[in-house]
């Protein structure tokens, strides 16, 4: 009988062993997870705090002790401190476990957070987890601010300006970067979604660096580089996050930005696997590792973790592989959808800007093949053009017309669709 | 979670369980050639779903896509509920609600005056697109002592039946089972029959050739095709007197069935002297080489046969001929009444062919009395062969009052926007001393009318119907009528009473009606009702191919006429031609040359949408999200050069009026055309035609071909 | 029993029975803003100066390995045990629009109230011994429900819609 190891269980945790359960229905399944909680979702918690689904529906998967039951997984609810790849060993605080046949490190992503002062106040919240939702619904449960300061235009950073500016609250949204979306929005579009915002009453502060903060009282002092200061009762963190690979470090598995894995998520290490937003797979525009913190892609990778780990993994000829992803940000917000495709970095060629009544479209590109693609208005067509896209980089050149009949069915801009249709 | 029964009644599923149960009906939106049987799904008195009826004989299972309107069709908003009584001007649109006997009691005062005043025959009594009630309303019309009784026939199918009966005697239709080889003139299909698709297709898989003739790109010559000829619009008499001389001078001709089936043949011969190859390549736009590979493949592979197509042929200012040119290739290539060729049909009740006799027609006509109809001497062709008004002259009758004034119109479910220079038509509509029409919605017409009553949809009533191979159906209500709607014809029979009409049959009313036409059919109204799908008729008897020409053609010759002897009487008098002549769809225009110049475009109206029939589904959302806005189609490079993109509003503009629609974009329109489909309230494209743009021999309007032009508006 | 929706471009004419059937089937509220499931549309295209015209219908393609169900965040999107089609349960939905992108059909669309809605292939339907409503109207079989096996059959003996196999969605997983 086979053992695995999987080290994290959020998507690609569950995923994987939903895989290993498939091909191995023999198999020991040990989790280990810090939190003891269900997979949970980090980015529903916005959606929670707004009261959209109820704390259940963080855990998209059901409950723990369903999961345990349904996969039949040995589950420990305790931190993983260190890593024998050679010998395939995990080491807990209660002592060593293993060998395994393979384990599968699926740790996920920690808050950045700028070494600066005033970070542990009460009023200074970062969201990644359950805990950290919980935080916030009481904050504003009790005694809601007036104000909040967002610092960080992420994902997450936009849906808690979203949350709060509905709540009520005078705010303001902050970020080092020159206009929002720095790495996803092109700077027509960017700058049109802050335009947006502005008219709807947020205050804008893009190109600010945080130095640190000053509680007065129940006001917080933010302090940018330069001097600038802004004050609110609320300052909300929200920088992103980071793949926690100290684990893998530590253990001397070759990590980047996360923990480098080929498209069968293999690391460096014989027999240890990762997946998920710890990770760093390949990306099909620049052909290098990325890392696409992306619930569907870690669910993506963690099913190939488990399937190749079931397979026997590091031996097997024709390994599961991933289909390598593109960047990608798909944000809706503020009754606004904004999708943006590929890298802004490798937007080369010319830039057009296409607009009807529903959509404003910035694309990138030469002759109707696209590098990098922003979509302000409804949403559909996006999942169509991504499609493109991947394929393109890909070196597929035989789009299907009936693709552009499609986009043409959503109302997309006929002179766009004249553009691609070049390709 | 929704429980397991939540789910089984949001997904409509019928049983016990869920209280939804199937009823067995039928579609009536389109023409009686279809009327497809419809399974209702009924839950406490609502339809909630409809589907075709898998074992009825015609549509097996299968509706189109307005019949899958059946449902928001008859729940449309604008339903009328009551009786109404026009409370402001005439086309103010103001109306009270009134009660039946009310009503009644209007309608008696209303025709009374009239009658008494001017005499029975200045009460017309009208018909629109609805046909289920027509003999009897056309028994009631002459029951009144009124010879004016016309329907929309006056501008449907009825030319080319009247082509043909010059010609043969009797419509025709393609056996496609039994042929090989397919001359889909006009064929379209897929939006306007869809069963006979299917029966293309199943002559397709048995290696059957098609030929398709259209002006424009359509699925069927996408997908059936071996050739398309893409003919330009109205030239089609043109081409077939091409093929025709191709077929006599390549030896092609069926000499037997010429020497002993036809007369006028020397003169045919005579007459198609002048299209050659290129003087037809040059009229009709299709190059020389694919007007003789189509005619080869057509003449010589037998059997063969050709699509019939009464509008899209017909509907022009020359299309009687044309129709007539077509059907003599039937003669020369010996395809008519041959197993694979054309067949004659005789219909058995209401413009359907079941293979057995009823007496409807006697029923319907018995009572016609002796008097000059609207219109009669103009169109003489028609008064020879339809027993009603050409309803083109009716506005011009109401108008001038010549030769006598007409005041008064019963009308069921009258459109008037079905009249080529529809504001004609309004403005005979408002001179009237009194006018009721019934309807199910709100139309234009009924903001013109003295009383309006409501009606009831197919899904709604009791209604009796053929369909081919025997069968005859009758439906039973798979609801009952919604509002105070009544069925058309109980409105006519309580009218018996409340009127004094004197007709014993009438009198009794629907059920004895429908026996007397039953009888020799060997069924009964007693019979029928104990079924609830169709069921074969005793007397059905399948037609033997030959057996019409055994007993000899019902033409005045007995045979099939090249040369009419029909038309010839009118030679002098009208200068009608006996001969299948051909002439160009603008000829009656003065100064054709120089229209052509100003107007260089074709205008083509009415061609065949997925999702509308006239007007009937304009105000139907599902049916009109599928092509929101009144839409033109034009060709790219005619868009390009006017400076139209897609999308754009565009002016139509005729000689007659002007339209504002919006433009769509296609290479499937020749260039040099411009599609336009009718019907629509804020786009009439009857007020592009003008009235006077007919065709002699059948009075049909031109509504195939104006000419137009079109700019960016 | 897995079913698969198959659908030939060769026989569709986008006369939209389908997806009036579809509308008539879900009770689709056009004047609410609401579109049905399936839609039926012409495309014509310049290839090489000569048009070419195609006629297509589409809706949920209910892909073997459907990228919309490991998009949902909330996991409302599963696949039916007795059917093998791509079904939902909405109640979760957030309208995050994670499906939307990642459907390269574009089939999922959200409602007034945000939440998705799309194609369920009618599955309540075929557990009842019933087509699906857009199969059942197609009066030229330019739509066909078949059984797995048979569509593996047919897949031996005819190619895949060009679409379909473009994309390749269609995976043997499952």
């Amino acid at each position: 009988m086979k053992k695995y190891a999987i080290v994290g269980f959020g998507c690609a945790g569950y995923r994987a062993a939903e895989a290993i359960r498939a091909g191995d229905g023999r198999a020991e399944i040990h989790v280990f997870s810090e939190t003891g909680e269900a997979p949970a979702n980090p980015m529903l918690t916005t959606y929670y705090v707004r009261g959209a689904i109820g704390r259940e529906g963080l855990f998209p998967f059901g409950p723990l002790e369903e999961i345990i039951e349904n996969l039949g997984l040995i589950h420990r609810a305790e931190a993983v401190r260190r890593l024998d790849p050679a010998g395939r060993r995990l080491e807990l605080d209660s002592g060593p476990v293993g060998p395994f046949d393979s384990i599968l490190l699926a740790t996920g992503a920690e808050s950045l957070a700028p070494p600066v002062a005033g970070l542990d106040h009460p009023r200074v919240i970062q969201m990644r987890g359950s805990a950290d939702a919980d935080r916030l619904k009481a904050i504003m449960g009790d005694a809601p601010p007036e104000s909040v300061l967002v610092v960080g235009a992420s994902m997450t950073g936009i849906k808690i300006a979203e949350l709060m500016h509905a709540a009520g609250l005078k705010c303001t949204l902050a970020d080092l970067a020159g206009w929002i979306f720095p790495l996803a929005a092109l700077e027509p579009v960017g700058r049109r979604i802050m335009g947006r915002l502005t008219e709807m009453g947020l205050t804008m502060g893009f190109g600010l660096a945080l130095e640190h903060i000053t509680p007065h009282g129940k006001t917080l002092t933010a302090r940018f580089r330069g001097g600038r200061e802004i004050e609110a009762d609320l300052l909300a963190l929200c920088l992103g996050a980071r793949g926690r690979t100290a684990l893998a470090r530590e253990a001397g598995l070759a990590v980047g930005r996360g923990i480098t894995v080929d498209r069968a998520m293999r690391s460096s290490a014989p027999g240890i696997y990762a997946a998920g937003d710890c990770c760093e797979a390949p990306e099909i525009q620049s052909g290098r590792p990325a890392v696409i913190g992306l619930w569907a892609n870690a669910g993506l990778q963690g099913r190939v973790a488990g399937e190749n780990m079931a397979a026997g993994g590091a031996g097997e000829a024709a390994p599961a592989c991933c289909r390598p992803g593109v960047l990608q940000n798909l944000s809706h917000f503020f009754n606004m959808d904004f999708i943006g495709l590929g890298d802004v970095r490798r937007a080369t060629g010319e830039t057009l800007v296409f607009e009807n009544d529903d959509y404003y479209l910035a694309a990138a590109g030469e002759g109707g093949r696209l590098n990098c693609l922003n979509l302000l208005g409804p949403p559909y067509g996006g999942g169509i053009l991504k499609s493109r896209m991947v394929r393109a980089f890909s070196g597929l050149r035989d789009n299907p017309s009936e693709q552009l009949a499609l986009l043409a069915q959503y109302g997309l801009p006929g002179d766009f669709l004249a553009w691609l249709d070049q390709a | 979670m929704a429980s397991n029964l939540d789910r089984l009644i949001k997904a409509k599923i019928p049983g016990d369980e869920t209280g939804i149960s199937i009823r067995h009906s039928l579609c009536d939106i389109c023409t009686p050639v279809h009327h497809c049987g419809v399974d209702a799904y009924v839950k406490d008195g609502r339809v909630l779903k409809v589907e075709g009826t898998p074992d009825n004989p015609y549509n097996q299972g299968f509706l189109c896509t307005k019949g899958l309107c059946n449902r928001q069709y008859m729940y449309r908003e604008d339903r009328l509920r009551t009786p109404l009584k026009r409370v402001g001007a005439r086309g103010e649109g103001r109306f009270e609600p009134l009660g039946w006997d009310q009503a009644y009691a209007e309608i008696a005062r209303g025709l009374g005056a009239v009658k008494e005043k001017y005499g029975p025959h200045a009460v017309a009594f009208f018909s629109g697109y609805a046909k289920w009630y027509r003999p009897i309303f056309q028994r009631f019309a002459f029951a009144f002592g009124s010879v004016n009784y016309g329907t929309d026939d006056s501008v449907c199918n009825n030319s080319g039946v009247m082509g043909l009966k010059c010609t043969v005697g009797r419509v025709a239709k393609p056996d496609l089972k039994n042929s090989r080889v397919f001359l889909g003139w006009a064929f379209g299909g897929y939006y306007s029959a869809h069963m006979a698709v299917r029966g293309l297709r199943g002559f397709k898989d048995r290696g059957g050739k098609v030929i398709i003739i259209d002006p424009k790109i359509t699925p069927a010559v996408k997908h059936f095709a071996d050739l398309h000829l893409m003919i330009k619009t109205g030239t089609d008499g043109a081409l077939a007197l091409g093929m025709a001389r191709l077929i006599i001078d390549q030896g092609w001709v069926d000499r037997d069935y010429i020497r002993n089936h036809t007369c006028g043949y020397e003169d045919f011969t005579g007459l198609v002297r002048d299209f050659d190859l290129e003087t037809t390549a040059g009229i009709t736009g299709v190059p020389q080489e694919l007007i003789y590979e189509a005619t080869r493949l057509f003449a010589t592979i037998k059997p063969g046969c050709i699509n019939d197509s009464s509008s899209t042929v017909a509907h022009h200012a020359n299309g009687f001929q044309n129709y007539r040119a077509i059907a003599c290739l039937l003669a020369l290539t010996g395809n008519f009444d041959v197993a694979g060729g054309n067949l004659p049909v005789l219909d058995t009740y209401i413009y359907r062919p079941a293979g057995f006799s009823m007496r409807a027609a006697h029923f319907a006509g018995e009572l016609r009395p002796d008097y000059r109809h609207i219109g009669a001497g103009r169109f003489p062709i028609w008064d020879e062969l339809v027993p009603e008004f050409q309803a083109v002259d009716l506005a011009r009758h109401i108008l001038e009052e010549k030769p006598y004034p007409v005041k008064a119109l019963f009308t069921l479910g009258m459109n008037v926007k079905m009249f080529a220079g529809t504001d004609r038509m309004i403005e005979a509509l408002k001179s009237l001393d009194f006018f009721v029409n019934t309807d199910l919605f709100e139309t234009d017409t009924n903001k013109y009318a003295d009383l309006v009553l409501p009606v009831c949809s197919s899904l709604e009533r009791v209604d009796f119907k053929v369909y081919p191979g025997g069968y005859a159906f009758l439906t039973k209500a798979a609801v009952e009528p919604l509002y105070e709607s009544k069925r058309d014809v109980d409105i006519l029979f309580d009218l018996v009473k409340v009127l004094g009409i004197k007709d014993e049959l009438l009198e009794k009313g629907y059920e004895a009606c429908m026996d007397y036409m039953l009888e020799g059919s060997g069924l009964t109204m007693a019979e029928l009702k104990k079924h609830d799908k169709p069921v074969k008729a005793p007397a059905f008897k399948p037609y033997v191919p030959g057996d019409y020409t055994r007993e000899g053609y019902a033409t005045p010759s007995g045979k099939f006429e090249f040369s009419s002897r029909l038309i010839a009487k009118y030679r002098q008098s009208h200068g009608l031609d006996p001969l299948p002549a051909y002439r160009s769809p603008f000829a009656d225009e003065p100064d054709e040359e120089g229209r052509r110049k100003k107007y260089p475009l074709v205008l083509t109206t009415g061609t065949r949408l997925p999702n509308a029939i006239h007007s009937r589904l304009h105000g139907v959302p599902w049916a009109r999200s599928l092509r929101p806005e009144p839409t033109a189609d034009v060709n790219r490079h005619d868009a390009a050069a006017r400076g139209v993109a897609e999308g754009d509003d565009i002016e139509i503009v005729t000689d007659y009026g002007r339209l504002k629609v919006k433009a769509h974009l296609t290479s499937k329109v020749g260039s040099g055309n411009v599609h336009f489909f009718h019907g629509y309230s804020e786009a009439n494209a009857n007020l592009l035609i003008g009235p006077h743009r007919v065709d002699p021999y059948s009075g049909f309007p031109a509504y195939k071909s104006n000419l137009c032009d079109f700019m960016k508006s | 029993m897995k079913y698969v929706i198959v659908f030939d471009p060769d026989r569709c004419s986008a006369c939209s029975a389908c997806a009036v059937a579809c509308m008539d089937q879900n009770d689709i509220d056009i004047q609410a803003g609401e579109r049905g499931y399936r839609r039926a549309f012409e495309w014509e295209s310049q290839v090489g100066g000569q048009a070419l015209c195609a006629y297509i219908s589409a809706s949920c393609l209910h892909c073997g390995d459907a990228p919309c169900i490991m998009a949902c965040p909330t996991g409302c999107l599963r696949r039916s045990l007795t059917t093998g089609l791509v079904i939902y349960d909405n109640s979760g939905c957030i309208g995050c629009r994670s499906c939307s992108l990642a459907c390269p059909f574009g089939a999922p669309r959200f409602r007034a109230d945000g939440k998705m809605v799309k194609c369920d292939g009618c599955h309540v339907r075929l557990e009842n011994g019933l087509k699906p409503a857009c199969v059942r109207a197609c009066a030229f079989d330019a739509l066909i429900c078949l059984t797995g096996g048979e569509y593996q059959k047919m897949l031996e003996e005819k190619a895949e819609s060009s679409l379909v196999k473009a994309l390749g969605v269609w995976g043997p997983r499952g």
